[in-house]
C-alpha cells in the first residue's frame, strides 16, 4: 500500500494504537511490528513475503553461525560469503537476469551466433534491493566484529521488515536500527509531533511537487523529438524535482512514521540541490545507499589507501554499481559512470572532501561564489537525471543534444505551474537547510501558539490535497 | 500519549468539519447536472420529446420552439460524449413512459471518446454525484471535494469569489451561449488547431469508438422496442472548421449513420455538418451555434426537415 493512500491512512492509526496500547511488552511489540510490516508488504503481493522471510532467515542464521565459528577465520569467511552469495544471487536473478540475458543474446547475434536464453519474466518484488542490502550489512558487520549477532529472531525480522523503511529505504544499518528493537521503546511526545510534521512535509513533496512534475515530465519525455530546447530544459527540471520530491518525500514519510513508533531512522537526504560540487551532492543524496557502497564495497576494495589509480578504479566501480543498483538498463549504468567522471577530477585535485559544512551557514543568502557553485553543480545533476530518466541511451542522447541545439532562448509560456511548487520547496528547504527536515520549526514567536501551528498544518494539508497531481507510485519502488 | 491522541483527534475533527463545510458549499453552487436531474425527476413521466447529446445539442437545439415544448426537454450536457449519452438515457429510461421522440445530437468527435477517461473529472463526478449515473463504490466517489480536489477548489473560488456559475439555465434545457459572449473567445484563430487535436485523438481511440457503437445499438434497440422515433442530428459547424476536420473521419461518421438508418426503421438522420446557410452571428464558436440566434434558426429548420420525414445529409 502506498503512503499516500486511503488504505495507509486506515492502517497507520490502527497499528499505532495497537503498538502502544495493546502490545506493550517488548517481545510482543516486536512481534506486532513483524506482523504489521508483513501485512503492509503483503498488500502488494503475498508471494513477496516468502522471499523477504527467506532473506531474513538466511542472514539471521549467518549471524548465529558466525558466532558459533568465532574462532575459525576460514569458516567465518565461508559463512558470510555464502550468505552474501545467496542474497546477491537472488537479487541478481530476480532483477538482472532478463537484462543480462538479452544483452548476451544481442552481443552474440552481432557475432552471428544465436543464443537460446529463456526470459524469466519475474515480477520484481517491491523493495528487494533495499532489504537485501540491509540484510547484507548485518552479516558483514558481524563478520567485521562491529556488531554482536542477535539470537532474538523476532527483533531481527522486525529490523529487516520494519514497514516505514521496508520498500524504499533508508537502507538502515544493523548497528543503528537493530539495537532499537532490542530495547524497550517509550512514547516520546516531542518525537511523535516532529514525526507528524515530517510526514506532512514528505506528503507535500510527493503529492504536490513530484506528482505534478511527473505528469508534465512524462508528456515531454514521451514526445521529446517534437519539443523545443526550452521545453526540454523545463522537462528536465520537472524530472529533477519529480525524483527529489518523490524519493526525499518518501524518506521523510518513512522517517516521520518511524518516529511515531519511537524509532529513529537515518537521514537519507540533506538538501542535495544546494550542493557546491558533485562530491558534496553525493554526501547529501540517498545518503543510506551511498554510505552503504562506501562501507561495503569501496573500503573493502581498498578505498583510497592504495594509490590514486586504484582509487579511481574503486570510484568507477562503486558509481557503476550504484547505477546498476537502480535497475537493469544501460541508462542507469551510464548515469553512474557520468557521475563518476564528474567526481574523479575532484578526487584527483584533492577537492572531494572540501565542503562538509552547511552552505551559507552564517548568512541567510549564499555568496556569489556559492551561488555559482550550486548552479553549476545543479546543471550537471540535471543532465545526469536526463540520462537516468531516458528509456535508452539513444533517447538520452537525443534529448540532451536537442535540448542544446534547439534552444532559442525562449521557454514555454504554459504548463509551468509545477515549477512554482518546485520553487516553494527550494525556498522552504533553503530557509531550513540547517535543520533535520524542513518542518522542524522552533516554537518561537507566532509558532509558539498552538492555534497558529494548527492553522499552518491545516493550510499545508489543504494545499497538499487540493494541489496534488495525479497519484503515481513512488519512483524508487521499482528499484 | 494521551495528549498526543487528543491533539490528533481534535485536529482530525477540525479537518473533517472543514471537509463537511466545504462539501456543503460546493453542493450549493448551481450546476447543470443537478438542474437537469431535478427536471427529469419532476417531469420524466410527462416528456414526449427528449434531446440528448453533447454540447452541440446542448447549445444548438432549443425545445422551447418544439410544437410539444411543454413536454420536451434538452438533457444534453456540454462535454458529454456517447458513453454518457447512453448511460444517461438508460438511467432515466424506466420513467420515460410517454417518450415518443428521441433527438440525439452528435459532434465530429463524439463517437470516439469514453466519458469515463481520467481527464474528464468534472463530467464524471457531475454525473455521479448529482445524477447518480455511473456510480462507483468508495467515499471519495461521493464527495465532490475529495473527488475533484483542485477542480473543486477552482469551482469554489469561481463561484464564491468571482460570482461565476453555470446559470442561467433555460427551462427547456438549452445552454446560454449568446453570440456576443462567443466573440470574446477569439475562437477563429484556434479552429484549425482544435480540429487537428480532435483528429489526432480520434485516430487513437478506435477501441472507444467500437464500444460507443455497441452502446448506440443498445439505445436504438430499446427505442425500436418501445416504438420511439429517433432522430440523429449533426448540427452545422463553422465552414473553416468543417474544412479542417479529417475527410476520412467525417466520411466514417456519415457511413456509420447511414448504416444505422438501414438497420433501424424508426431512425432518421439529419446531418448538417457542412451546412453553409448560417451567418456569423449564428455561431458561438467553431463547432457550436449561438443560443440567441443560431439555435433558434437551426431548431426551426430541423423541425421542418423532421416533419418531411426524410433523412438529410449536407456534407
Amino acid at each position: 500500500m502506498l503512503f499516500n493512500s486511503l488504505e495507509f491512512l486506515i492502517f497507520l492509526p490502527i497499528v499505532f494504537l495497537l503498538y502502544w496500547h495493546v502490545f506493550k511488552p517488548l517481545r510482543w511489540q516486536n512481534f506486532f511490528v513483524v506482523v504489521a510490516s508483513y501485512v503492509f508488504y503483503g498488500w502488494w503481493d503475498w508471494r513477496f513475503l516468502l522471499l523477504i522471510l527467506f532473506t531474513s532467515l538466511c542472514s539471521f542464521a549467518s549471524g548465529i553461525l558466525l558466532q558459533r565459528f568465532d574462532e575459525s577465520k576460514k569458516w567465518r569467511k565461508v559463512i558470510s560469503g555464502t550468505n552474501i552469495a545467496i542474497n546477491i544471487a537472488i537479487l541478481g536473478v530476480v532483477k538482472y537476469y532478463d537484462f543480462f540475458a538479452s544483452q548476451l543474446v544481442e552481443a552474440f547475434s552481432g557475432l552471428g551466433i544465436q543464443l537460446n536464453l529463456t526470459s524469466l519474466n519475474i515480477i520484481l518484488p517491491v523493495g528487494i534491493s533495499f532489504y537485501t542490502f540491509q540484510a547484507l550489512s548485518y552479516t558483514v558487520d558481524i563478520y567485521r566484529r562491529k556488531l554482536e549477532p542477535t539470537r532474538d529472531v523476532i527483533a531481527f525480522l522486525a529490523f529487516i521488515s520494519f514497514f516505514p523503511q521496508l520498500v524504499a529505504g533508508p537502507i538502515e544499518r544493523a548497528t543503528n536500527l537493530l539495537p532499537q528493537f532490542l530495547k524497550p521503546r517509550k512514547f516520546d511526545y516531542a518525537l511523535a509531533v516532529d514525526g507528524m510534521r515530517q510526514i506532512l512535509w514528505g506528503l507535500f513533496k510527493k503529492m504536490v511537487v513530484a506528482d505534478t512534475c511527473a505528469t508534465a515530465c512524462n508528456e515531454i519525455f514521451a514526445d521529446y523529438a517534437t519539443k523545443s530546447g526550452g521545453e526540454l530544459i523545463v522537462g528536465a527540471l520537472f524530472f529533477t524535482f519529480q525524483i527529489y520530491g518523490d524519493f526525499s518525500g518518501y524518506s521523510d514519510i518513512a522517517i516521520g512514521t518511524a518516529k511515531l513508533f519511537g524509532v529513529r531512522l537515518m537521514r537519507n537526504f540533506n538538501v542535495p540541490y544546494f550542493s557546491r560540487d558533485i562530491a558534496e551532492f553525493w554526501r547529501r543524496w540517498h545518503i543510506s545507499l551511498n554510505t552503504w557502497f562506501v562501507d561495503y564495497v569501496y573500503i573493502p576494495l581498498g578505498g583510497s589507501r592504495n594509490g590514486k589509480w586504484k582509487t579511481v578504479r574503486n570510484t568507477l566501480i562503486i558509481f557503476g554499481l550504484s547505477g546498476l543498483w537502480h535497475g537493469a538498463n544501460w541508462t542507469y549504468i551510464v548515469w553512474g559512470f557520468y557521475h563518476a567522471f564528474l567526481f574523479i577530477p575532484l578526487f584527483l585535485f584533492g577537492l572531494n572532501h572540501k565542503r562538509k559544512d552547511v552552505v551559507a551557514a552564517q548568512s541567510w543568502h549564499p555568496s556569489w561564489k556559492e551561488a555559482l557553485q550550486m548552479l553549476t553543480t545543479f546543471c550537471f545533476v540535471v543532465i545526469g537525471w536526463i540520462i537516468f530518466r531516458a528509456e535508452n541511451i539513444g533517447q538520452a542522447w537525443g534529448y540532451i543534444s536537442r535540448m542544446f541545439c534547439e534552444f532559442d532562448g525562449t521557454f514555454p509560456k504554459h504548463g509551468n505551474t509545477p515549477l512554482i511548487y518546485c520553487g516553494i520547496v527550494l525556498l522552504v528547504e533553503w530557509m531550513q537547510r540547517k535543520k533535520e527536515h524542513a518542518f522542524q520549526i522552533p516554537h518561537r514567536s507566532l509558532f509558539a501558539y498552538r492555534p497558529v501551528r494548527w492553522i499552518f498544518y491545516f493550510a499545508v494539508f489543504v494545499c497538499t490535497y487540493f494541489f496534488m497531481g495525479n497519484q503515481s507510485t513512488f519512483i524508487y519502488f521499482q528499484f | 500519549m494521551k495528549r498526543f491522541l487528543i491533539c490528533i483527534l481534535l485536529f482530525s475533527g477540525f479537518v473533517l468539519a472543514a471537509i463537511a463545510v466545504f462539501e456543503w458549499s460546493l453542493r450549493n453552487i448551481p450546476n447543470e447536472f443537478r438542474f437537469k436531474d431535478e427536471v427529469m425527476q419532476q417531469r420524466a413521466e410527462s416528456l414526449t420529446t427528449l434531446v440528448i447529446g453533447s454540447s452541440v445539442a446542448h447549445e444548438g437545439i432549443d425545445p422551447a420552439i418544439f410544437p410539444d415544448s411543454a413536454t420536451a426537454f434538452n438533457l444534453a450536457l456540454s462535454g458529454e460524449m456517447t458513453t454518457y449519452n447512453c448511460m444517461s438515457f438508460f438511467h432515466y429510461a424506466p420513467r420515460l413512459t410517454h417518450l415518443r421522440h428521441l433527438i440525439w445530437g452528435f459532434s465530429y468527435q463524439q463517437l470516439y471518446f469514453d466519458d469515463r477517461m481520467p481527464e474528464n473529472m468534472m463530467n464524471r463526478y457531475g454525473h455521479r454525484i448529482y445524477m447518480g449515473i455511473d456510480e462507483q463504490p468508495g467515499i471519495t466517489e461521493h464527495l465532490e471535494c475529495l473527488a475533484l480536489k483542485s477542480l473543486a477548489f477552482r469551482k469554489f473560488t469561481k463561484y464564491y469569489f468571482k460570482g461565476e456559475t453555470d446559470e442561467p439555465f433555460a427551462p427547456s434545457g438549452l445552454d446560454s451561449r449568446p453570440y456576443e459572449e462567443g466573440l470574446r473567445l477569439n475562437w477563429k484563430e484556434k479552429t484549425k488547431k482544435q480540429a487537428d487535436d480532435y483528429t489526432k485523438e480520434m485516430r487513437l481511440r478506435t477501441k472507444d469508438r467500437d464500444m460507443n457503437i455497441q452502446l448506440i445499438h443498445e439505445v436504438l434497440d430499446h427505442c425500436r422496442k418501445k416504438n420511439i422515433q429517433v432522430s440523429i442530428v449533426v448540427p452545422p459547424v463553422y465552414p473553416t472548421y468543417n474544412d479542417a476536420c479529417d475527410t476520412a473521419l467525417k466520411a466514417y461518421n456519415v457511413n456509420f449513420f447511414k448504416s444505422l438508418e438501414k438497420e433501424y426503421a424508426n431512425l432518421k438522420v439529419f446531418y448538417y455538418f457542412g451546412d453553409k446557410r448560417y451567418e456569423e452571428k449564428d455561431y458561438y464558436d467553431y463547432g457550436h451555434l449561438s443560443s440567441d440566434h443560431g439555435a433558434q434558426k437551426f431548431t426551426r429548420r430541423l423541425l421542418a426537415d423532421i416533419a418531411k420525414g426524410e433523412s438529410i445529409y449536407i456534407e
